[in-house]
């Protein structure tokens, strides 16, 4: 069955998303009132649905889990609206991914109240970007490189089983991701906090199932680690 | 003799000397942001106020010798700084030499003294203006014989009008609105007249005793009118006494119509004063970056630029967004950043300007400031911001160096999300610049102690900092992914990227940079 995402309002920003993840797979559903936006969509091939979210019996109807949702995008333009769909979702649906768009640094916390999973803040990561051109130029051409384009060096997660052969394991006993030429990045430990932790804020404990390393290398590499770190005791 | 004078005048208009000298001079004694005019102004204030001091203190006490010699010098100085004056307010050789090339083009003879009739009028013209006088008002009472004039000492107070800037706003203000003052004070004589007749006809003939002639009458309106009311004179007639209402009624309204002029103007001028001020602050700046559009994404940049210290215009067409408390410290004019003349004032055409940054939320107005400021610098580099994908190739196409997709990149990041939600953490920490990790770039400098060591040598892990790689400046700007910490060997000019937290690359940015190790380190063969 092929992932489906719901993007709810059709604005700028949400053709943007839509255009990436229909590239990558994604069934999209777009949800929009303002028939000139439906027609945009429907012109670029999404399906629209033409509902008002303000109404929880329209959102069930929607039945995320049936339709087998993997998230739900809020990027509405009117910061209100958006506040009010992401409590509206997460009320119905617990454990949904919702990424919601804020326009001020200020609004995130009260994005994060209403239950949005994650908050985009186009503004904040364009400005960042400026500043980054004019004053880390090769860190934005790193970045650039590792996260948006087709360079060899990747970014990837990988979640311990039960029988990894790393189940258990003390990071500072082992050196087995230098020696697979990779960079731990960090870790999610689902013991401590559902936080992510930088390696650089200096990780000294024991990694258990179910907590999430992020890894930064070659394709290769990643690729070679993954079936090593699978590998059963 | 006319010749002399023209070749006199071709010799100055030709040398550089004379031209850098007379520059100086000006930017000394007129120049609207120069440096030196700053410590000139206040220098002179110190002279003014010292010499009144002196005059005060002279009343009624002995002075000493070497004050007199004090007071001297302080003349010359504002002898030299008039004629300084005289000699600035125009370019009498300008004069000769265009009469005398007008006279060639007809074939006419050149009369020199038709030139210095202007010359003498343009420097008359200095001479009577009032600033002028007062400053020769200033010098006079050093003339001894002429006791009388000290009290024009007090003149050289009014010399501060010229040193300081608020006090000359002060002064255009009230220049400004010298018609309504003009209608003022013909009502305020009016007023006078009209009241010192009344009480002069009906009590100044005996009547009063307090009434001798018309000055008194003249005396007691003014006193009157003013709602000083002294009470040596009290109007005792039935018609002194309304005289005396419609005065006190008068001079309330007189005082409340001056109140509102000069409010008036000052609120007026108080906008254009702000934008001087920061136009001056911004001209005295070795460079800044100007960035056109205070919106939100205005809002980020400004502070991170606050962070590091890079200097910053912002120019919007709605000043209310700089008036939040964390805003207001700003250098900030409000204003159209398309128009020329605004980016000409705040010297985008000079080299300290580096960097036009447009992120308006118009892809039309973010084009027109890319124009107008291509226009007036073709080199400068200008990031701009694209709201719409398609008006990004226009925006090139216009002169812009970079342009920003703001809703790309947020899409790029959220789209991450979906297929590595935790991978996206760190990527959205990174990108945020968050407190528990900053990318930071550091580059080996000849001077560090790092050349030629093996990187385990330097030991970046005990810093808890990630290096990343490592970019060869000299080669390309080729980036090497993961350096072997036991086979790479330190260049000069290695960039070296790492991920940590602010302090951690604070110490180890002071430790590769300035620190010597005093154990010896075995370099690399």
């Amino acid at each position: 069955m092929q992932n489906k995402v719901i993007i709810y309002s059709f604005s700028k920003l949400a053709v943007q998303i839509a255009s990436l993840l229909s590239k990558k797979g994604y069934q999209i559903l777009v949800i929009e009132e303002d028939l000139h936006l439906i027609k945009e969509a429907k012109s670029l091939g999404y399906e629209v649905k033409k509902i008002s979210l303000m109404d929880d019996k329209n959102i069930l109807y929607l039945d995320m889990i049936k339709n087998n949702i993997q998230a739900f995008f809020c990027v509405s333009d009117d910061k209100n609206i958006n506040l009010f769909v992401t409590l509206s979702v997460r009320n119905l649906y617990k454990d949904l991914k919702i990424i919601s768009v804020s326009f001020a640094t200020k609004d995130n916390k009260t994005m994060l109240l209403a239950g949005a999973s994650k908050i985009i803040n186009p503004y904040e990561i364009g400005a960042l970007r400026i500043f980054r051109l004019l004053h880390k130029p090769y860190i934005l051409d790193i970045l650039d490189n590792i996260l948006f384009n087709e360079s060899n060096i990747e970014i990837s997660e990988i979640t311990i089983g039960k029988s990894s052969i790393f189940n258990n394991v003390f990071l500072k006993n082992t050196n087995i991701i230098e020696e697979n030429n990779l960079i731990l990045l960090g870790i999610l430990d689902k013991e401590i906090h559902d936080k992510f932790i930088f390696y650089s804020q200096g990780i000294a404990h024991k990694i258990d199932e179910g907590d999430t390393l992020v890894l930064l290398g070659k394709a290769d590499d990643l690729e070679r680690f993954t079936l090593l770190l699978n590998r059963n005791k | 003799m006319n010749t002399q004078f023209v070749r006199f005048a071709y010799f100055l208009e030709s040398s550089k000397k004379y031209y850098r000298t007379k520059s100086f001079v000006y930017e000394t004694l007129e120049g609207t942001n120069s440096k030196q005019r700053k410590y000139f102004d206040l220098f002179m204030i110190f002279l003014v106020l010292s010499t009144v001091a002196i005059l005060i203190y002279e009343v009624n006490h002995q002075l000493l010798p070497w004050v007199d010699a004090y007071e001297t010098v302080a003349i010359i100085i504002f002898i030299i700084e008039w004629l300084g004056r005289l000699w600035v307010s125009s370019n009498s050789r300008k004069h000769i030499i265009k009469d005398y090339e007008k006279s060639q083009l007809l074939n006419q003879e050149f009369h020199l003294n038709y030139s210095l009739r202007k010359i003498l009028k343009e420097k008359v013209s200095f001479i009577l203006s009032p600033m002028s006088i007062i400053d020769l008002l200033a010098i006079l009472p050093y003339y001894r014989p002429l006791r009388i004039l000290r009290i024009l000492m007090i003149f050289r107070l009014f010399k501060i009008l010229r040193y300081t800037n608020s006090i000359q706003q002060f002064r255009h203000v009230l220049l400004e609105k010298k018609f309504e003052f003009f209608t003022l004070a013909i009502l305020f004589f009016m007023a006078i007249a009209f009241g010192s007749t009344i009480i002069f006809i009906y009590e100044g003939a005996g009547v009063n005793p307090n009434i001798h002639n018309y000055f008194d009458a003249i005396y007691w309106s003014i006193i009157t009118i003013s709602t000083v009311g002294f009470g040596d004179i009290s109007p005792i007639t039935i018609q002194g006494r309304i005289a005396t209402l419609f005065l006190v009624v008068g001079g309330m309204g007189v005082i409340a119509f001056s109140t509102s002029i000069v409010t008036t103007a000052l609120s007026e001028k108080l906008l254009i004063l702000k934008e001087e001020k920061v136009m001056g602050e911004t001209n005295s700046l070795s460079s800044f970056i100007i960035i056109c559009g205070f919106g939100r994404m205005g809002k980020v940049l400004a502070k991170e630029f606050t962070k590091i210290n890079q200097n910053f215009l912002i120019i919007d067409k709605n000043d209310e967004k700089f008036k939040d408390k964390n805003t207001q410290d700003f250098l900030a004019i409000k204003g159209d950043a398309t128009d020329s003349s605004l980016l000409k004032n705040i010297g985008i055409h000079k080299e300290a300007a580096t960097c036009m940054i447009a992120i308006t939320d118009d892809d039309a107005v973010n084009l027109s400031i890319i124009l107008s400021t291509r226009s007036l610098n073709p080199t400068i580099r200008i990031i701009a911001r694209a709201n719409n994908p398609k008006a990004k190739e226009k925006l090139l196409l216009a002169g812009a160096s970079e342009v920003i997709l703001a809703n790309e990149i947020a899409a790029l990041v959220a789209s991450e999300y979906l297929g590595q939600p935790v991978a996206f953490e760190a990527i959205d920490d990174i990108l945020l610049n968050s407190e528990d990790a900053i990318m930071d770039e550091i580059k080996i400098e000849e001077s560090s102690y790092c050349i030629g060591l093996k990187l385990e040598s330097i030991n970046i892990n005990k810093f808890n900092i990630t290096l990343i790689g490592v970019i060869k400046e000299e080669n390309k700007k080729s980036f090497i992914f993961n350096p072997q910490k036991n086979t790479y060997i330190v260049e000069k000019n290695d960039i070296f990227i790492i991920i940590g937290n602010k302090e951690s690359i604070q110490h180890l940015k002071m430790e590769i940079l300035t620190y010597q190790p005093k154990r010896r380190i075995s370099y690399a063969k």
